[in-house]
C-alpha cells in the first residue's frame, strides 16, 4: 500500500462537497475511471446530500464532462466540480477559456501517470504490448501557465478535504491535482465484461465470428 | 459554506459593450442580417421552450437566456459579430470545436434552453461533430451554425475557405435530428418555425443550419414571433387556451373557421362548436360536404369573392385546421383573412405549421400541434364555460 491518495476516498469527498454546496455547485464525471468512482460514492449519499451531477454513460466521449462544465458554468454563472482523469485533461484543456471568461470551475484531477481503463482492459484480456502504451508521463497539473489560475496539488488522503474547500472557495478557476494510488482499481468488473463480450469472449483472440 | 461572489465575465446588459457592436455598426442597419436573425431567434425560442431546466440551483439574474459557443473563423466571422452584440447571448470562445458542442450539451440541459454553436466551414465544421452524439443521446437542444463555401465562389483564391476543398452541406449530416441547408434568406422564417417545433420536443432536437457564407450579411425577412408560436397540448389551463380565450373576446365579427382535409371525422364536434359561437365556417376541397352551408374555397384566385366577405365580415379571430392557409387562400398568402384577425393554426404534423409559416408571417399566429379531435374537443370546453 502506497502514501497516495486512495480515489474513492477522494470521489467520496468530491461528490460531497458538491452535495452540501448542491444550490450553487454541480458535479461533472468524466467518462473515465472518474465516472465509476464518483458513481459508487454517489450511491453511497443520502438524498438530501445528492448533488447535481452529469456523466455521460452511453455514448462517453473524454472530455465531455471537461467541456460540459465550461458550458454548465457560462449558462448558469454557478460553480462546477469537475472530477476528471489525466488523460482527459491532456486531451482537453478548459484552462484558457475558463481563465478568460472567469468562470468557477473546480477540477479534481485523478493524476495517476496512466489511461485507467484501458491499462485495466488490456490487462485483463493479458495484451501486455497494448497496456504498455496505455502509460503516460509524470505530469505536474499545477503548472499551469498562468498566476490567476488557482493550483494545489495533494499527495496524501489527510490533504482531501483541505484541497477540496481550497478549490471550492477559490474565485475563479482551480486546478485540483490529486496524485492518487495507482494501485486501486476502480469499480469497473461489468465494463470489463462487456468488453470481453464484445472482442468476442474475453481470452484476448480473435472469435471464430470475427472479421479477419 | 457560502460561495464568493461570481465573477461576472460579461458587460452587463444595460451597460455600453465595448464589441464590435458600437452604435454606428446598430444603427448602420434597419433591418436585420441573416446572421443577427439566427443568433437572435434563439435566445427567443428558448423563452417560449416547455423543457424544463435540471439545474435546480440558483441561477442569478444576470445569467445569459443563451450561450454560443465556438472557435472562430473567417467564414463565421459574421455570427461572433452578431453574438457578442446580442445583449442576451453569451459567447464563449473555446479552444477546440468539439469543446464548444460538449460546453452547449451541458448548457441546455442544465437551463432547459437551447444553445448555439458556432463552426468553421472546414475542418471546423468536422471537428464539431465528434460531439453531436453525445447531444442527441442526453437529450439537449443545439442551433449548430455551419457557414459552407457557396460552389460558385469555391477556388477563387485557393485558400482554405475559398479553396475548392470546401465541404459539402450535407457532411454529417445524418448525426443530427433535422438539417436546414440554406439557399435564400427567405427560407428564413419557414427555418424559424421548423426549429421552434424541434426545440419544444420533450427530447430536445439537435439541428445544422448550414448557410452559404455570401448570405450572412445579406438582409433577413422578418420572422414570426417565436412568443405568439405557443406548441402544446390544448387541454384546460394552457397557454394555448388562454390566449384563445383572449382572442374570443376581441371585439370584431364572429370568429371564422377554415377546415381542411384534416378535419375529415369531426365534423358534428365542428359544428356545434361552430354553432355556439355563430362562427363563419369555409372549407377546402378537400373538406369539401363536412358541415352544411359552408363557403367552399377552390384555391384560386376565384377565392377573391370570399375574402372580400371575410374582409366585409372582419372576424376577431380565425381558426385554420386541417389544412394550410396557403392551401386554402390558393396564394400562399393570409390575405384571405384582414390583417389584424390573429389566427389559431392546429395540426397534428409540425411539418403542417412549418408549411403555414409563409402565409402567415403578417398576422399574429397561434400554432397548436395537436390531435383535430382533441383540439376541438378543448375548444368546445372553453366555449361552453366562458
Amino acid at each position: 500500500m502506497t502514501d497516495r491518495i486512495n480515489p474513492y476516498r477522494l470521489a467520496a469527498a468530491t461528490v460531497l462537497a458538491a452535495g452540501l454546496r448542491r444550490s450553487t455547485t454541480a458535479l461533472f464525471a468524466e467518462s473515465s475511471s472518474a465516472m465509476f468512482f464518483s458513481t459508487n460514492a454517489l450511491a453511497a449519499l443520502t438524498g438530501e446530500r445528492h448533488p447535481y451531477a452529469r456523466a455521460s454513460m452511453h455514448y462517453g466521449s473524454m472530455g465531455h464532462a471537461i467541456a460540459g462544465a465550461i458550458g454548465f458554468c457560462a449558462a448558469t454563472r454557478q460553480r462546477a466540480i469537475v472530477f476528471t482523469g489525466d488523460g482527459s485533461l491532456h486531451l482537453m484543456n478548459p484552462l484558457p477559456t475558463a481563465l478568460k471568461h472567469r468562470l468557477q470551475l473546480a477540477i479534481v484531477v485523478l493524476n495517476d501517470a496512466r489511461l485507467s481503463l484501458p491499462f485495466r482492459g488490456s490487462g485483463s484480456i493479458g495484451a501486455k504490448g497494448a497496456q504498455s502504451t496505455t502509460s503516460l508521463p509524470a505530469w505536474d497539473f499545477t503548472q499551469v501557465g498562468n498566476a490567476d489560475v488557482g493550483r494545489r496539488r495533494i499527495t496524501r488522503n489527510a490533504e482531501v478535504e483541505a484541497g477540496l474547500d481550497e478549490a471550492l472557495a477559490f474565485n475563479g478557476c482551480f486546478v485540483l491535482d490529486a496524485l492518487t494510488d495507482p494501485a486501486v482499481a476502480p469499480p469497473i468488473r461489468s465494463r470489463l465484461q462487456s468488453v470481453n463480450t464484445m472482442l468476442g469472449g474475453g481470452s484476448g483472440r480473435r472469435s471464430a465470428t470475427a472479421p479477419a | 459554506m457560502k460561495d464568493p461572489p461570481m465573477a461576472t465575465a460579461q458587460t452587463p446588459t444595460t451597460a455600453p459593450r465595448d464589441s464590435l457592436a458600437t452604435a454606428e455598426h446598430q444603427s448602420s442597419r434597419k433591418r436585420p442580417t441573416l446572421a443577427e436573425r439566427q443568433i437572435d431567434l434563439i435566445p427567443a425560442l428558448g423563452d417560449a421552450s416547455p423543457r424544463a431546466a435540471r439545474w435546480s440551483g440558483e441561477i442569478p439574474h444576470d445569467a445569459p437566456a443563451c450561450c454560443a459557443f465556438g472557435l472562430i473563423s473567417a467564414a463565421s466571422v459574421h455570427w461572433f459579430e452578431a453574438a457578442v452584440a446580442h445583449p442576451r447571448v453569451r459567447v464563449v470562445d473555446v479552444s477546440l470545436e468539439a469543446m464548444g458542442a460538449f460546453a452547449a450539451i451541458e448548457a441546455s440541459i442544465a437551463t432547459g434552453r437551447p444553445q448555439i454553436v458556432i463552426c468553421g466551414s472546414g475542418p471546423g465544421t468536422l471537428g464539431v461533430q465528434w460531439a453531436i452524439p453525445a447531444a442527441r443521446g442526453q437529450g439537449a437542444s443545439l442551433l449548430v451554425l455551419t457557414p459552407r463555401t457557396p460552389p460558385e465562389l469555391a477556388g477563387t483564391t485557393q485558400i482554405q475557405e475559398s479553396s475548392f476543398f470546401s465541404l459539402p452541406p450535407t457532411v454529417g449530416a445524418e448525426l443530427f435530428d433535422a438539417n436546414f441547408i440554406l439557399t435564400s434568406v427567405l427560407e428564413m422564417p419557414r427555418i424559424a418555425v421548423a426549429l421552434r417545433h424541434l426545440f419544444a420536443r420533450p427530447q430536445g432536437g439537435v439541428a445544422q443550419l448550414s448557410v452559404p457564407t455570401n448570405l450572412l450579411d445579406r438582409r433577413c425577412p422578418k420572422l414570426l414571433d417565436p412568443s405568439a408560436l405557443e406548441i402544446a397540448p390544448p387541454a384546460p389551463g394552457t397557454r394555448a387556451l388562454a390566449r384563445i380565450a383572449e382572442w374570443l373576446a376581441l371585439p370584431g365579427g364572429p370568429p371564422a373557421f377554415i377546415l381542411g382535409g384534416g378535419c375529415t371525422g369531426h365534423g358534428r364536434e365542428l359544428g356545434n362548436v361552430i354553432k355556439r359561437l355563430g362562427a363563419v365556417h369555409l372549407t377546402t376541397p378537400g373538406a369539401l360536404g363536412l358541415l352544411p352551408n359552408s363557403l367552399g374555397l377552390i384555391g384560386t384566385s376565384a377565392d377573391a369573392d370570399v375574402a372580400a366577405l371575410l374582409h366585409v365580415a372582419r372576424p376577431r379571430c380565425a381558426f385554420v385546421i386541417g389544412t394550410r392557409l396557403g392551401t386554402a387562400s390558393g396564394g400562399n398568402d393570409a390575405a384571405l383573412l384582414p390583417k389584424d384577425c390573429p389566427i389559431v393554426h392546429v395540426d397534428a404534423e409540425p411539418s403542417g405549421s412549418v408549411g403555414n409559416a409563409p402565409a402567415t408571417r403578417t398576422h399574429r399566429l397561434l400554432s397548436v400541434q395537436s390531435d383535430v379531435g382533441e383540439f376541438v374537443a378543448a375548444l368546445n370546453a372553453l366555449v361552453v364555460r366562458q
